[in-house]
């Protein structure tokens, strides 16, 4: 595997079919200042102009207002998502979490930006690479950290683990790869049902891009006229296999067929919101499904059993690391234009250090479930069979 | 270094104490980086080689160490930017547990001559092993329980009071737990009775026995075979008729037929029992049977009762 990756980076990377087209640019920094910032009021920057593509459809305006305000506090939360997932890495190589960590290192942007643009009406739906989600969407550190340790203060009371959190705003947390695509699109029509103007976003992989229940719910979102916007993180790799070598179409915002497309660059967090808005908007207005992707990076491995460096080499991530780096890149703006200076966010840096470190703690404190939990929140109350069998034939529960 | 440290400590000591009195905005901060597990079942490993120096800086991403397992060798990347500050396990270290601190870091611009070894923590791998002896200790009575049908001692707790489950070192048929359940046999006498079943087992007439129910383990059963309805209705034919010359003459040739046909039959291996023979046992006596080479068995209870009456 690591010489083939050799064998691949000499052979450019093929990102277009068509020669001279514009192709995405996936750095961080590249959004221009219109005029001079304002402390107090919404101002408005340019974004690249090949921050967008477009599929049957016009691409989001370049132009984006931005206040102080939001750019501090997305700061705040990629640099919290950060620490929190560095936390898990460390707490799984000191075996205190156990079982699958699959960690969104460098993907920061995508679920920041995705919650700025969306209220807590909204359905987000993802995969497993979804523990930002559960800090953003209305639970905290201490819970999220306390559900990979299996404590009673997780989202899921300690028993779901990694790959099965919850919040009221959240929709989870999946196992089975592509098997929430379907889940959004009946989250999407329970929306249309009640006659509710909010958005479902049923996220998926590059990876689970090429289930089969994903196309079927393209075509049920199309034919049915869903208020549903498919976002397809788009981080290069599925497990060890790299989008070139898994799809034959790597423009995954094309493979909608009817669905209107966009492809964003995933590292930019205001990109991101700018997406986000525009997806909103255009399920609003009625105008049906939306197919969204996300061009992004991770800089682990899969999941935590995964180094990560047998299918790629450590110098294609440092590279990205260093120069498309989401959370430097915002650095970079609210430095350069004059919002904060480097003192202020090193401040920033070290609170959120701090407030996760001491989440870290108080969640290791908790205590492991009672073995009573093994009974509960299986059924609704009521409903329950007369009896139970549990992990062996001499252990049966009567309700 | 403990030479650079005597010499630069009266030198540094001075600025730095003023600098960490000055500059308390900055935090002082050493974290530990402790040996980490690589793989979920790592207990301790050894170190192969640093690839950072002391007071070397680097990058989150970059490898600081090469740790060897039992398996191969893996690299250790660095989570955040920042110094390496001191090394406490060097090239080559063996056996290091999981969880042991292998050097400090510091982060850009602090302070790292006067380092001090912190008092090595014990392995946080050892905190969740108490809570989790607990939690196995809880599911090991369930392991050993002897009986394998659902009698847990939970089970038991919300068990309706009046019916006890029984427990016993083989496994209990349900005809047995149901018997014993319904005459309400306490454990002490389950314990006491004898199982003639297979390796010990109880049977259900063990239980009857032992309740007065029944005359023995096997009930009326008997290891004789049922007596054979031929040789009733033979016999009672035999008996009316009166015993004059002509009956005994016919007796006795009938008796010679019979001991040669039984001396055939010994000689020759008796064959498969064909359906007929097998039948005709149960069949009304409706014609007379020719003499067959019956088993030995048959016979001879047969010529018991001839003789009786010729003597």
């Amino acid at each position: 595997m690591a010489s083939l990756a050799r064998i691949r980076v000499a052979v450019p990377r093929r990102v277009s079919l068509q020669p001279f087209a514009r192709t995405i640019q996936t750095a961080a920094d590249t959004t221009q200042l219109h005029q001079d910032a304002s402390h107090s009021e919404p101002f408005t920057v340019k974004l690249h102009e090949d921050s967008f593509r477009g599929y049957r459809t016009e691409t989001p305006s370049l132009d984006v207002e931005v206040t102080k305000e939001n750019l501090l506090k997305w700061y705040r939360s990629m640099t919290v998502i950060r620490r929190t997932e560095q936390a898990a890495d460390a707490l799984y190589k000191q075996k205190l979490i156990r079982g699958f960590c699959h960690l969104a290192i460098g993907q920061e942007a995508v679920s920041v930006g995705l919650d700025s643009a969306t209220t807590f009406d909204d359905n987000i739906i993802s995969s497993y690479r979804t523990h930002p989600f559960v800090i953003l969407r209305g639970g905290d550190i201490k819970s999220l950290i306390g559900e990979l340790l299996g404590r009673v203060c997780g989202v899921s009371k300690g028993k779901g683990g990694s790959m099965h959190v919850f919040t009221e705003a959240f929709q989870g947390g999946h196992g089975i790869v592509g098997a929430q695509v379907p889940l959004g699109a009946g989250l999407a029509f329970a929306q249309k049902y009640h006659g509710k103007k909010h958005a479902t976003f049923a996220m998926y992989g590059d990876g689970a891009s090429n289930q089969g229940q994903v196309f079927e719910s393209f075509n049920m979102a199309k034919l049915w006229n869903l208020p549903c916007i498919f976002v397809c993180e788009n981080n290069k790799y599925g497990m060890g296999t790299s989008a070139e070598r898994s799809s034959s179409n790597t423009e995954y915002y094309t493979r909608g067929d009817l669905i209107p497309g966009i492809q964003v660059n995933g590292m930019d967090i205001i990109a991101v919101h700018q997406a986000t808005k525009f997806a909103k908007d255009w399920v609003n207005s009625d105008k049906g499904p939306l197919l969204v992707e996300f061009v992004t990076y991770r800089y682990g491995g899969h999941s935590m059993s995964d180094p990560g460096t047998t299918y790629r080499t450590r110098e294609e991530i440092q590279r990205i690391r260093s120069t498309q780096d989401p959370i430097r890149g915002l650095q970079r703006y609210i430095s350069e234009w004059g919002l904060a200076s480097e003192e202020d966010l090193k401040a920033i840096d070290k609170e959120a250090k701090a407030e996760v470190d001491a989440a870290v703690e108080e969640a290791k404190a908790s205590p492991f479930p009672d073995e009573k939990e093994l009974w509960t929140d299986i059924y609704s109350a009521g409903f329950e069979p007369p009896a139970m069998r549990g992990r062996d034939r001499e252990e049966v529960f009567r309700f | 270094m403990q030479s650079l440290h005597h010499v630069s400590k009266a030198a540094i000591r001075a600025s730095t104490s003023k600098r960490w009195i000055s500059t308390s905005a900055v935090r002082y901060a050493v974290s530990k980086l402790a040996m980490p597990a690589m793989s979920p079942t790592m207990t301790e490993g050894g170190i192969a080689s640093w690839k950072k120096k002391e007071g070397e800086s680097f990058i989150a991403g970059d490898v600081l160490l090469e740790i060897e397992t039992d398996k191969a060798t893996i690299d250790v990347e660095a989570q955040d930017d920042g110094v390496l500050g001191k090394i406490l396990a060097p090239d080559g270290t063996k056996n290091v547990p999981v969880g042991k601190t292998i050097a400090l870091l510091a982060e850009e611009g602090d302070d790292i001559s006067n380092l001090e070894v912190p008092a090595d923590e014990p392995a946080s791998s050892s905190n969740p092993s108490q809570p989790t002896p607990e939690h196995q200790a809880k599911p090991a009575p369930f392991a050993p329980s002897d009986s394998e049908y659902p009698t847990s001692a939970r089970g038991e707790g919300t068990h309706p009071p009046e019916s006890h489950v029984p427990h016993h070192s083989r496994p209990l048929f349900p005809s047995v737990i149901r018997l014993i359940q319904e005459h309400g046999i306490s454990q002490g006498d389950v314990n006491k009775i004898k199982g003639t079943g297979v390796r010990g087992m109880l049977t259900k007439g063990d239980v009857l026995t032992h309740l007065g129910l029944a005359s023995g383990p096997s009930g009326t059963y008997r290891e004789t075979p049922p007596p054979d309805l031929k040789t009733n209705a033979k016999k009672s034919v035999k008996e009316a008729a009166p015993l004059d010359g002509i009956t005994v003459r016919r007796l006795i040739v009938g008796n010679m037929l019979e001991a040669s046909t039984r001396a055939r039959a010994a000689a020759t291996p008796v064959q498969s029992i064909d359906f007929d023979s097998i039948i005709a046992d149960y069949l009304p006596p409706s014609k007379p049977a020719p003499p067959t080479p019956t088993p030995e068995a048959f016979t001879k209870p047969k010529s018991a009762t001839f003789l009786d009456g010729l003597l």
